[in-house]
């Protein structure tokens, strides 16, 4: 997928899948013909649109002619930094319920910080702090939303 | 029901009410900053902050949410001025003379150009709203449900051939719209559709997530890819521009709110585009276009008329008609379903005080943000070079903390993460993100109508034919697409969007 016209190919033949996928889900949900609008019609309209449009783009791609356009994909280093920048945000949402919303958002914020621009070290720390004690005081104590305190220390 | 000068003053009453005032205020302050900095656009801003918002009472929150919308607009031009970084896909225009004159010691006069044409354009087509809204209200009194549908067709027909340069991605991008929004009950019968079994699913995917999710995520993603860093700041030295300077933008500022106000009534037609229109017919029309590009101040001036004078023409078909022209406008008819309203011609009739509220703050507001962004416009251009490492972890912080307090589920967190990575891959596929986004939001109002237009007719479809309106809207549709594959046939190669703004 360097360049346009092969990601176009793949992205096409993904969405004949996905196309596929819904169709056969579409095919399975439950309800009479006896409705003005049955409940199948639109999930078959749009599984059918999308499977269509990816078989389209496919061929398309593979008959364009022109310039090759190419598509500027992450080297290396900045995939790392990605995947790393994601994983981090995984073990955020994962951990909020367990840890609580104050302290998981305060180490996530902490360590992304720092993660991203290493000598920031006490920026990191305060921006963490920071964090953690505005989720608290404000969002759940102020405006009493209901954020996860942590099963681990109030269940 | 047409403009009414009782309503109005009632409006005003209401907008300056202390606390309507504050919130006006919060708004007009979290827009400039959602405008400066870049990573971050108003229909992302508007969305991560709408479910916090279920504290205050419905004219103050969407007060505040329209006022972050036209804020915006304002905050975009400053670091497009000082540090050539467009906080906003419609200040890219503004960074091409805007930075030329920084670099050559006039950014203080950019800066209060770019205010001053953004406060006279904002005010004019406000003027424009004040009078037209109501009478497309009233025009759209004699709309039933065949002519809503085929208006939402027709508008996300619009933003498809509109949004990019290709159009089967655009209908693949509204198809992936729909089909998040189809996920879940089936809103007549309740009956589960495409859970695969899920017990989540049943709930549905919240368009907050999609939008929050396709626009911040990815665009936090793409920034920490190009390892955005800290860039160096112009210095600011008198900041007002001679009457001179002001005299030769004032025709610039009327064209460019002409356009963006006119432009700005279609859906699709964004401050993305609208700017560049204005930028564009300024250069044609200028006695030396020679210097455009090279610091001409006119060329400052007119695309930030234009991209306020399209923010606010967007609350026309909004406000009127229930149709959002632009992703944020989307997110903000979210809002004011959430609350009950049902944005349309009843709007007028049934919520007068609300919906002429909105519109007074919207006068007060555009003087809050010339006081905010003149005098203080150093210390946004400040915020602006605050390093994206630091700024990224803040806005995932922001994101993450929104989408929860929709429903105060973590499937919702989830869901935006996914549709984080989606935007991601469409973006650097070259799919638009806009019909995605319109889709899911009006994917609803589209369902609802049609099945109500269907129930009408006895399930013939001829109805949105042979009702002179809805078919105008049909025919529009119909043409708006054959224009976009006209235009797609024209040129063999590969499809590929233009690059998609968070507004």
């Amino acid at each position: 997928m360097r360049n346009q016209r092969s990601a176009d190919i793949a992205s096409g033949c993904f969405l004949i899948l996905l196309g596929i996928i819904v169709l056969i889900a579409a095919s399975q949900i439950r309800g009479g013909m006896e409705e003005r609008l049955p409940p199948r019609t639109l999930p078959y309209l749009v599984g059918g649109t999308i499977l269509a449009c990816g078989a389209l783009l496919a061929l398309k791609a593979r008959r364009a002619a022109g310039e090759e356009i190419p598509i500027k994909w992450p080297g290396r280093e900045e995939m790392i930094r990605i995947a790393v920048s994601l994983l981090a945000i995984v073990v955020f949402i994962a951990v909020m319920t367990p840890l609580g919303f104050p302290l998981s958002s305060g180490l996530y914020v902490t360590f992304s910080i720092w993660y991203l621009n290493r000598s920031a070290v006490l920026t990191a720390l305060i921006s963490g702090i920071l964090t953690g004690a505005l989720s608290y005081f404000v969002f759940i104590r102020l405006l009493e939303l209901s954020l996860p305190l942590g099963t681990l220390f109030f269940d | 029901m047409g403009f009414s000068w009782d309503y109005l003053l009632q409006g005003f009453a209401i907008a300056l009410t202390f606390q309507n005032l504050f919130w006006a205020l919060v708004g007009c302050f979290i827009g400039t900053l959602v405008g400066v900095l870049p990573g971050i656009g108003p229909a992302s801003g508007i969305a991560i902050l709408l479910p916090l918002t279920t504290v205050l009472p419905p004219t103050a929150a969407i007060i505040m949410m329209a006022a972050i919308y036209y804020g915006a607009m304002y905050g975009g031009s400053t670091t497009a001025i000082v540090v050539n970084i467009p906080g906003e896909a419609s200040s890219v225009p503004t960074a091409l003379d805007g930075y030329e004159m920084a670099k050559q010691g006039n950014a203080g006069p950019a800066l209060a150009i770019a205010a001053i044409s953004s406060f006279v354009a904002g005010t004019l087509s406000l003027v424009g709203l004040t009078f037209f809204a109501p009478l497309c209200a009233n025009f759209a009194l004699a709309f039933g449900p065949p002519e809503y549908f085929a208006l939402m067709l027709m508008g996300l027909s619009l933003v498809i051939s509109l949004s990019g340069r290709a159009l089967l991605k655009g209908v693949i991008s509204m198809s992936l719209g729909l089909l998040a929004a189809l996920i879940g009950q089936n809103p007549l019968t309740g009956a589960a559709r495409l859970t695969f079994g899920s017990v989540e699913l049943m709930a549905g995917i919240n368009f907050i997530s999609v939008i929050v999710g396709v626009f911040a995520i990815s665009e936090v993603m793409l920034n920490i890819e190009a390892s955005a860093k800290a860039v160096s700041l112009v210095g600011i030295r008198n900041l007002m521009p001679t009457w001179a300077d002001i005299k030769r933008c004032s025709g610039a500022m009327l064209r460019s709110t002409g356009v963006g106000f006119f432009l700005g009534l279609l859906p699709g037609c964004a401050p993305s585009v609208t700017t560049f229109v204005a930028y564009d017919l300024e250069k044609r029309v200028s006695k030396h276009p020679d210097r455009f590009g090279k610091g001409a101040i006119e060329g400052v001036a007119a695309p930030e008329g234009a991209n306020n004078a399209t923010s606010t023409a967007g609350f026309v078909p909004l406000f009127s008609f229930g149709l959002p022209t632009a992703p944020s406008m989307a997110v903000l008819l979210g809002g004011l379903m959430m609350y009950g309203l049902q944005p349309g011609p009843m709007l007028f009739k049934n919520n007068p005080q609300f919906v002429w509220a909105v519109i007074a703050s919207m006068y007060i507001g555009n003087v809050m943000l010339l006081i905010l962004n003149l005098p203080m416009v150093g210390m946004w251009a400040r915020i602006a070079i605050i390093p994206f490492p630091i700024l990224a972890p803040l806005i995932i912080f922001c994101s993450v903390l929104g989408t929860y307090s929709i429903r105060f589920v973590l499937f919702d967190v989830w869901a935006m993460f996914i549709f984080g990575l989606i935007g991601y891959f469409m973006r650097k596929l070259g799919f638009p993100i806009a019909p995605l986004v319109l889709a899911s939001v009006l994917a609803q109002m589209l369902e609802t109508s049609l099945q109500q237009s269907l129930l009408i007719s006895q399930g013939s479809p001829l109805i949105f034919f042979t009702r002179p309106i809805s078919l105008v809207f049909m025919i529009l549709s119909a043409v708006s697409i054959i224009w976009g594959l006209w235009m797609q046939l024209k040129k063999k190669g590969v499809e590929f969007a233009a690059e998609d703004a968070d507004e």
